[in-house]
């Protein structure tokens, strides 16, 4: 009935299903067992047609998975792991349109699905009247086997079909599956519950990593293998003997793991949650998606999507240049730069609603002053990037002009730079702002709003003054439009310094006043033995290398310490902290310690904060 | 979506030089781009996993899938969406005379509603959520949106220089020859491997 011909299938270089060979007849119930990623579902959809195999055949009642496919599909029924189903749709309209794709007339399939629903002890009334989407787990699950078994195909594939399904169902549902046999159809189960495959199936199949591991009755592999039971014959072969030995091992490792941890390298969380939120970014994609696409493909995609819209924009305008219309070529440039905005925006939206994954993928909870922090400096970052590689087409675009100025390149630079600036920093805050006031769920429904404010923000930054006075710089307007810019981008830089001073005495803050931004972003290192750099007569007035005065500190910035931020949300509830051995975070103390520790001995180090045998 | 052509068909904007014409033009643009905007959106559920049973079922590929799609999106969006903006044209310009500015981006609307599903995708409810924000969504979205404002501009240039209807003619022509590929392309379509 089935037959397997070395079936293989290779996702990149990693291989799923290697070489499966095997015949099962009319009949049979063959349990199809293996750990989680053996490769079981990958099969099961290579049988059911919905994934091409590499290599290798296999046939289904005779016809060809590849060259027969549809033939092969009408024989075969398939409940899939997920149980999915349109939850929008009542029970009866999705069976009827599952009746519709097989073909099956309206009457018959009516009358097959009372049949099921009888056998389910389901009702029809809750068939016809509630939808799928107020049903329990466990009867959708029922509605997804009758949907699969609805064309009466002679072979059937479940997938962890007991999922969800309560203890008197799943007795039916056993009850079931042996009566299909009898009728003489196949069934395929793939299951982890071994007790129930070892009482059901005739045969069993056990694959790891791909490979045919064992092929045989259950009873005489058991009894051949010496193992007393299946389950212990499945650990035995698939590696869960080990991972028993290692537990005891692990137990005994865990307080020297904890006590190896040292403090992490100072801005060393920051740097990674930075390398986290830029791969999410770049990707354009959730954390759940980071295994879709790769980072290049994204990257070079995304740019020669815009490099091709802008280059199709920038010989539009071109195409009509004369005098008065140099002014709507840099205009269009300007609204490609807008559309660039917007793209950061939706990108920057996808990644903002992860939070919580961003915690699991650092495996630590992620502070939201880290996280916004994150946010800003990669936005510009990558807003920078765009700025530059727009900024070389469009330079050599607007030079092209014949009423282009001498300063026009500085002048293009200058007003693209400072537009990718303050529209990131609108990003950033807007969403900020919709997180704070809206939560996390209403956020989706507000990102368009965002975006329409961020496009308005930066065509009134970029193009207002562009189309002011780009041909005259002299002119006093122009002047005021890009003092008003440089105002608005200062905005956005001081709003980064603040996120910066908050690492304390690691970076330093700029000052107040012009000094202050010169300087802002300088690092000042902590000597040899560890006392801070202060100010003092030989560097007081240059603004470099300063540290805050604590005593002119908040309490709250005092608190603020580089990698000190994260372990502080474990230890505000009760829960054990947790210590991870990746990032070998140091033990945190409570804020009243923190409090205590800073009010006696303003000068102490970071590490006087975090190491507890410096307790006070 | 459908504010803009509104906005360019109020009677403030109608005075100035040509607008009134090239508000017409741009609303049968975007009247071009709604089914193609909705067929784009309808790929994407919550329950996209439920998909698997399109994907099971014996079908050589997504073109059934697909055409019920254009059919319930052309029925229920695009048809009223047409009715509704002949009247506010027909109620604002009052003449119908200006009404044949639509047919231009009338015209591209098959064309429009078939290239969501070209190469297999955009099948429908067969995708994550998530992935609707993808940003290759808003790059789409720009560039359907200057083929139109191009077209526009086009059919109020023609409409002003009085070829319009050899305009009309050629578009028709060249809208029909690739209907007939697309159609045939997407009709040998199979399941792409889901890999």
């Amino acid at each position: 009935m089935i037959s397997l011909q070395q079936l293989t299938k290779h996702f990149g270089g990693q291989i799923a299903v290697d070489g499966i060979t095997c015949e099962i007849p009319a009949g049979q119930i063959v349990g199809f067992l293996g750990p989680n990623g053996a490769g079981k579902s990958t099969t099961l959809k290579m049988l059911t047609g919905m994934l091409a195999p590499t290599s290798g055949t296999a046939t289904i009642c005779g016809f060809d998975l590849q060259r027969d496919t549809l033939e092969v599909k009408r024989n075969v029924g398939f409940v899939p792991e997920s149980g999915a189903v349109f939850e929008s749709l009542t029970g009866l309209e999705y069976l009827e349109m599952v009746a519709a794709l097989y073909a099956i007339p309206e009457a018959a399939a009516r009358a097959r699905i009372e049949q099921f629903i009888a056998f389910f002890d389901l009702s029809f009334a809750t068939l016809t009247d509630k939808l799928l989407g107020a049903y329990s787990k466990g009867m959708r699950r029922k509605v997804v086997i009758t949907a699969a078994l609805l064309h009466n195909p002679p072979v059937v594939f479940f997938d962890e079909p007991l999922d969800g399904l309560d203890a008197n169902a799943a007795v039916g549902f056993k009850a079931l599956i042996q009566t299909l046999a009898r009728e003489g159809k196949t069934i395929v189960y793939s299951s982890h519950i071994l007790d129930v495959v070892e009482r059901v199936c005739d045969r069993v199949l056990i694959i790891d990593k791909g490979k045919l591991l064992l092929d045989g009755e259950p009873e005489a592999l058991v009894a051949a293998s010496g193992a007393g039971t299946l389950e212990r014959l499945f650990t035995q072969l698939t590696g869960g003997t080990e991972l028993e030995r290692r537990r005891g091992g692990f137990r005994e490792d865990l307080p020297s793991m904890t006590d190896r941890a040292r403090p992490a390298a100072p801005g060393a969380p920051d740097r990674a949650l930075r390398r986290l939120f830029l791969t999410l970014f770049l990707r354009g994609r959730s954390a759940r998606g980071l295994r879709r696409q790769n980072v290049p493909q994204s990257i070079a995609l995304k740019l020669s999507w815009t490099l091709l819209l802008y280059v199709a924009v920038g010989s539009m305008a071109l195409a009509f240049l004369t005098a008065p219309v140099f002014r709507l070529s840099i205009y269009l440039h300007g609204a490609t730069m807008v559309l660039c905005g917007m793209f950061i925006a939706a990108s920057a939206g996808e990644v903002l609603f992860n939070k919580e994954e961003a915690d699991i993928l650092l495996h630590r909870p992620v502070t939201s002053q880290a996280l916004l922090r994150a946010k800003i400096i990669v936005l510009l970052q990558v807003s920078l990037w765009l700025a530059g590689a727009f900024n070389l087409v469009g330079t050599f675009a607007g030079l092209m002009a014949p009423d282009a100025s001498a300063l026009f390149p500085l002048v293009h630079a200058i007003s693209t730079v400072l537009e990718a600036l303050f529209c990131t920093g609108f990003v950033v805050l807007g969403y900020e702002l919709c997180l704070r006031f809206f939560g996390r769920e209403r956020l989706e429904g507000v990102m368009t709003t965002v975006q329409i404010l961020v496009t308005i923000a930066a065509v009134l930054a970029g193009q207002v003054p562009r189309l002011l006075g780009y041909a005259n710089l002299r002119a006093p307007h122009r002047r005021v439009s890009v003092v008003a810019q440089l105002v608005a981008t200062r905005v956005v830089c001081r709003f980064r310094r603040c996120a910066r001073r908050e690492r304390g005495g690691q970076v330093v803050a700029a000052g107040r006043g012009r000094s202050g931004a010169r300087d802002g972003g300088r690092v000042a290192r902590p000597r040899e033995n560890g006392t801070p750099l202060r100010d003092g007569p030989a560097n007081a007035g240059r603004g470099e290398r300063r540290t805050p005065d604590p005593a002119r500190q908040t309490p709250l910035a005092r608190h603020h310490r580089p990698y000190a931020a994260l372990p502080l949300v474990a230890a505000q509830s009760d829960q054990p902290r947790l210590v991870s051995p990746h990032h070998q975070l140091p033990p945190a103390r409570s804020r009243r310690q923190i409090a205590r520790l800073s009010r006696h001995r303003p000068d102490a180090r970071d590490a006087d904060y975090l190491s507890p045998s410096r307790s006070p | 979506m459908l504010v803009m052509p509104i906005i360019f068909l109020l009677p403030g904007h109608r005075e100035e030089a040509g607008m009134g014409n090239f508000g017409v033009a741009f609303a049968g643009g975007y009247l071009g781009m709604a089914p193609l905007f909705a067929l784009n959106l309808l790929q994407y559920s919550q329950q996209w996993q439920a998909a698997d049973v399109f994907r099971v079922a014996p079908m050589p590929g997504p073109a059934p899938l697909c055409a019920g799609a254009r059919q319930a999106v052309t029925c229920f969006l695009t048809l009223p969406l047409v009715l509704g903006f002949a009247l506010i044209v027909w109620c604002l310009h009052g003449e119908t005379t200006n009404l044949a500015l639509l047919l231009p981006g009338l015209i591209t609307l098959p064309i429009f509603t078939l290239v969501p599903h070209l190469g297999g995708r955009s099948v429908p409810f067969s995708r994550a959520g998530e992935e609707a924000k993808s940003t290759r969504r808003g790059l789409d979205f720009f560039v359907v949106m200057l083929l139109s404002v191009s077209l526009s501009f086009l059919t109020t240039w023609s409409w002003d220089a009085g070829w319009f209807w050899w305009l009309l003619a050629g578009e028709v022509a060249v809208a029909a020859t690739a209907y007939a590929i697309m159609r045939v392309s997407l009709a040998s379509m199979r399941w792409p491997s889901m890999d």
